[in-house]
């Protein structure tokens, strides 16, 4: 069943069209992606999906609700972290959660049992009696995590889930929401694409309030699989790029100093002779590598399309 | 049930954040100087100004009735100011800092998180009038001259609607206006222009309007009772239009 669907809705500020006609499902379970550069319509998508705006036209489903209609309803089944998540700052991270599970009728114990659950999960149960107004950037994203999760919701909203963390805040919360995925359907979105590559299973892809991707991570890597092969060759080695161009299974070479970054027209003969026929030319092979375009790559491809 | 966790939440905030203390607290130190005032004027002048030696001052000192209608008059200047500045937060600074986005994606309706702050302020403005007014009618009584309860009673029972008054049209725009500060401000406006406009608007209007009710609990203060139940029809359902406003014009936002 469709946990989302979104058709043809738009939303005008003004003069200004923030969506311009946006049609997307997403499937229950799994994570899906939803990217674009800034200004792309993603946090105004989320912000009509969860009831805080109302779209000018269009419709919007969310687990079979109408999320404009139903915007109470839909309320009860769904988490939402904010891009910078705010609490009532004077109390602390416990006293907001237990809060949290009272205004979705949680019974205490229950909410006790899954507050600590949370708060352990994410790595701040040390601060939970501590004031909200004292946490960290990092530490209000956490639990800016734990108040959208609290209810156990089917469908959980991440807008730039991991923008404000470090390093090692990154990939703990990255792990979290790969944990995440098998109880609730993830729809996250951001803008940094190594996030959604490691945890998303589909990617949605905006630009100007329109959708110009949606697919699976795989089939995009397939649709976008412009195989690129890097060698590095030695220091003394001559210019080898015209040889390389005159490969008929070769479509361009870029050389930026010893590495030369070739993509192939045939795949399959580029790999099985692309190395003799490097060693031809007389150069040393210093290093060889064929990757698959990463969705940085294919986000530049299609976005950059005007 | 969540309309009782967020008065809950309400009122923990009045608490944490000392509106409870120094709201009700503004109440009792302005309308108790107006005994005190009233007590030592006499010296006051005597001490202020640079009159002759010898001259002589005789104030009469008013009656308990008449101090206690000055405590009235004085809760519409600062008392009131200090109401609006506690308030005009309650809804935009909630949904400047985001937390609105927070709470009102979670199974709360938007009628329920504005009744629970419309509860909290009007709870927070009964309890300020009652110690406010309850310990100036003390002072009154031990500084000035016996005061007839009762009367006081009454006054105060008649004062508080135009105090919820002042809750419901500060949380209005407090929902309608983008900025905590253009709300305090169209607040203050809008209580100015009700305390006098209405009076020239005929005499049906005039008989209705919030003037017309603190006239009526001075009334009663002074022992004249005049006019109670047209000016206090008039000022509840003015609070009422400006709760149902401020709610409609919160349910229609975008947060």
């Amino acid at each position: 069943m469709a946990m989302i669907t979104v058709e043809n809705l738009t939303k005008r500020y003004g003069d200004f069209q923030a969506l311009k006609s946006i049609s997307f499902s997403v499937e229950e379970g799994g994570c899906v992606g939803f990217l674009g550069p800034n200004g792309a319509g993603k946090t105004t998508t989320i912000r009509i999906l969860t009831g805080l705006a109302k779209p000018t036209s269009g419709r919007a489903t969310v687990d079979g609700l109408d999320a404009i209609a139903q915007r109470d309803q839909v309320r009860s089944r769904i988490g939402y972290l904010a891009q910078t998540p705010a609490f009532y700052n004077y109390m602390t991270g416990e006293e907001f959660l237990l809060w949290t599970a009272d205004i979705f009728s949680i019974e205490r114990k229950t909410a006790r049992l899954r507050s600590e659950e949370l708060l352990r999960g994410l790595g701040i149960w040390d601060a939970r009696r501590r004031r909200i107004g004292g946490y960290s950037g990092g530490m209000k994203q956490r639990l800016g995590f734990a108040q959208a999760l609290i209810n156990k919701p089917k469908l959980v909203f991440l807008d730039e889930p991991v923008s404000a963390l470090d390093p090692v805040g990154r990939h703990e919360i990255l792990n979290f929401i790969e944990q995440l995925k098998g109880q609730t359907t993830v729809f996250m979105c951001t803008h940094v694409l190594s996030d959604v590559e490691r945890v998303c299973d589909r990617v949605i892809i905006a630009r100007g309030g329109q959708v110009v991707v949606e697919s699976s991570m795989t089939d995009l890597r397939q649709q976008h699989a412009a195989p690129v092969f890097t060698i590095e060759v030695d220091a003394q080695d001559r210019n080898i790029t015209a040889d390389l161009l005159a490969l008929p299974y070769v479509s361009g070479v870029r050389k930026e100093g010893l590495l030369y970054t070739i993509s192939a027209r045939d795949v399959a003969a580029a790999r099985i002779r692309l190395p003799e026929a490097i060693l031809q030319t007389g150069a040393t092979l210093v290093s060889y590598g064929a990757q698959a375009p990463n969705l940085e790559d294919i986000f530049l491809q299609v976005v950059g399309e005007a | 049930m969540n309309l009782w966790a967020m008065l809950r939440k309400e009122l923990r905030e009045l608490v944490s954040s000392y509106k409870l203390l120094f709201v009700p607290l503004t109440f009792a130190l302005l309308g108790i100087m107006q005994p005190v005032t009233m007590k030592m004027l006499p010296q006051i002048m005597k001490t202020a100004s640079n009159l002759p030696k010898g001259a002589v001052i005789q104030i009469p000192t008013p009656p308990p009735g008449e101090v206690m209608a000055g405590v009235l008059g004085a809760y519409s200047q600062i008392p009131l100011m200090v109401l609006v500045l506690t308030m005009m937060g309650a809804i935009a600074a909630e949904r400047a800092s985001g937390v609105a986005a927070t709470v009102l994606t979670k199974p709360v309706g938007r009628a329920g998180y504005f009744a629970a702050k419309a509860i909290a302020y009007s709870l927070l403005v009964t309890v300020s009038l009652l110690v406010g007014f309850a310990g100036s009618a003390y002072y009154t009584g031990v500084l000035i001259g016996p005061v007839d309860w009762q009367n006081v009673a009454v006054a105060g029972l008649l004062y508080l609607p135009y105090l919820l008054l002042v809750v419901a049209a500060t949380l209005c725009f407090s929902a309608f206006m983008p900025s905590q500060v253009a709300a305090g401000g169209t607040s203050i406006v809008t209580m100015m222009l009700l305390g006098f406009v209405p009076k020239y608007l005929g005499d049906f209007i005039a008989s209705l309007y919030p003037g017309a009710l603190t006239a009526s609990a001075t009334a009663v203060l002074i022992g004249n009772p005049s006019e109670i139940a047209k000016p206090l029809v008039g000022v509840l359902v003015l609070a009422l239009a400006f709760f149902i406003g401020g709610w409609m014009a919160l349910e229609r936002q975008e947060i």
